[in-house]
């Protein structure tokens, strides 16, 4: 029983990322700004700023995010944006039956 | 069961990256691409001698809105013109009917073509069935997908020689494998990953031969020292390892000597087209593309400072196996940039102790290889500075030696921890899956989809 538990919070530590970006998700500007631009009030890397814009930004997360990312990824290949969720979600159930 | 999950993993892993990584993000992939296709019209670019003053290195005009639709990684807070993508795919340009360059050139001109000669036949390939020029760099890619994967293979084979143990072995190929840097290598259009291949293959060779050595063995070594030069020069540290492999195997001091003056000779012969091709267009055998591709800015240094800032300049090296990616700026957040830098010289200084104090045969045939780069970098990064060159020395240029820092860090982190190896690659095989997904979604989604 206390190994099923150590693997289950391993796996969560593992996909902590994914989880955190779907439930709490990227600190984004409100306005967008000129076109071509990113809505990221952050400079990726830099940690203080990530944080800090959450005061100041709107949450992109969950499903409109992933719906968001889906379109942009599926802009170099038909489907693209499709494979890249069912990629991902074979890769945590392949992750879950290694470690459970 | 367990092997073949592993094995699916990192298969899905690498598609993920494959998909969510914009063309031409990668180091120098606009340049290595272009000369691919030059190679299909026949045309070998030279390498342009002055940027400011010559016009027709740059990209041609199609495969420029290719580039520009995509943009740089360097470029902050500018990502993919997505709107312009979706209408330049839907118009499906083909690279067919593009007008004939005399005299193209490119700033990767100097390289050596065999990884490039390659690329052509994919490229051809794609020609063949009329595809688009965003799907027909998605084939090109293809080539170094292949060069990842044999690379893997061999990576396998390696940690299970190295340290007899099957789970050892998957564990540490997973966290090989999933590395942002060996990914990147394995989806760019760069001869770094073909290099990659033929220097894991001349190791795990070293491996598996006997202890006699015989003249097939002096042919085939020339064989992987001559590719690995013909797909990009720094190739040339694999003739040290095998000169110290005659010596290492055999015992015999007169037959190494003669075996490595006959594999040395066997060796300048195989290369010696590349060098005279380099005198008749350049008038040297070996040419650089360092006064083209940086900026001469560093403050003098003596001697014995360049000495130093030269073994300083391998943090970034050690840095970007954190992360990073790309030409400029995407890398992880700074602690975990930095924790991941400190612990990783730790453990591979102490494992280095440890297999160094061990011993055996394979470890010292792994600190042999590792040497030999980490000698011809530490003189390229002391030129570097002795010049008042600004550029660094990238992580994708210790690649072909990651397994042995792969290695290092294992022994290091058992010693350290006092537990098993087993034990040990399991922490690993952890760690480099959190790695990914926190690559994955703290740096590349960011960069060039939010």
């Amino acid at each position: 029983m206390f190994r099923f538990w150590k693997r289950t919070i391993i796996f969560c530590i593992i996909i902590s990322p994914l989880l955190y970006i779907f439930f709490i998700g990227y600190p984004i500007r409100k306005i967008a700004p000129s076109p071509g631009r990113s809505a990221r009030c952050f400079k990726v890397g830099e940690l203080r700023e990530f944080v800090e814009c959450y005061r100041e930004g709107v949450r992109f997360n969950g499903l409109v995010m992933m719906k968001d990312v889906q379109n942009k990824a599926s802009s170099f290949n038909p489907f693209g944006g499709e494979l890249f969720f069912i990629a991902l979600c074979i890769q945590i159930l392949i992750l879950l039956a290694i470690l459970l | 069961m367990t092997r073949s999950l592993k094995l699916c993993l990192i298969v899905l892993s690498f598609f993920v990256y494959f998909l969510i990584s914009p063309p031409f993000q990668a180091p120098d992939e606009p340049e290595h691409y272009q000369i691919i296709y030059f190679l299909t019209r026949l045309q070998y670019p030279r390498l342009v001698q002055d940027v400011r003053t010559s016009t027709n290195y740059q990209l041609l005009d199609t495969f420029e809105k290719v580039f520009n639709t995509t943009r740089v990684a360097s470029e902050n807070y500018v990502i993919p013109d997505f709107g312009a993508i979706k209408k330049f795919v839907s118009m499906k340009n083909t690279a067919d009917g593009l007008p004939r360059i005399a005299d193209p050139l490119s700033k990767q001109g100097h390289q050596p073509v065999l990884y490039h000669v390659l690329g052509a036949v994919f490229f051809s390939l794609s020609s063949l069935f009329h595809l688009d020029m965003v799907s027909q760099y998605y084939t090109v890619r293809a080539l170094s997908t292949l060069f990842y994967f044999l690379s893997v293979f061999f990576a396998y084979h390696i940690f299970k020689y190295v340290f007899r143990k099957t789970a050892v072995a998957e564990n540490l190929t997973v966290f090989f494998a999933l590395n942002p840097v060996t990914l990147k290598a394995g989806i760019a259009v760069n001869p770094d990953i073909a290099l990659v291949f033929f220097s894991l293959f001349s190791l795990w060779v070293t491996f598996k031969i006997g202890k006699k050595i015989s003249l097939k063995h002096v042919l085939l070594f020339t064989l992987l020292s001559g590719l690995a030069v013909w797909t990009k020069f720094q190739g040339v540290v694999l003739v040290p390892f095998f000169i110290f492999i005659f010596f290492r195997k055999d015992g015999l001091i007169k037959k190494s000597v003669i075996f490595s003056l006959l594999f040395l000779t066997a060796f300048l012969f195989v290369i010696f087209p590349w060098f005279l091709l380099n005198i008749m267009r350049y008038g040297a055998p070996i040419i650089d593309n360092f006064s083209i591709m940086g900026r001469f800015n560093l403050p003098h240094y003596s001697l014995l400072q360049s000495l130093v800032q030269a073994v300083f300049e391998f943090r970034h090296t050690v840095m970007h196996y954190a992360g990073f990616w790309g030409w400029g700026d995407p890398y992880p957040f700074k602690p975990f940039f930095l924790i991941y830098a400190v612990m990783f010289l730790f453990l591979s200084f102490m494992g280095a102790a440890v297999a160094i104090l061990r011993k055996n045969a394979s470890n010292i045939a792994l600190h042999v290889f590792l040497s030999s780069l980490l000698v011809f970098l530490f003189l390229v990064a002391l030129r570097h500075k002795l010049t008042r060159f600004s550029g660094d020395i990238q992580g994708r240029y210790l690649l072909p030696v990651f397994v042995v820092f792969v290695v290092y860090l294992a022994e290091g982190m058992a010693f350290f921890l006092r537990k098993k190896i087993e034990t040990v690659s399991g922490y690993f095989f952890y760690f480099t899956l959190f790695q990914y997904f926190f690559v994955l979604c703290f740096v590349i989604i960011p960069k060039y989809y939010v």
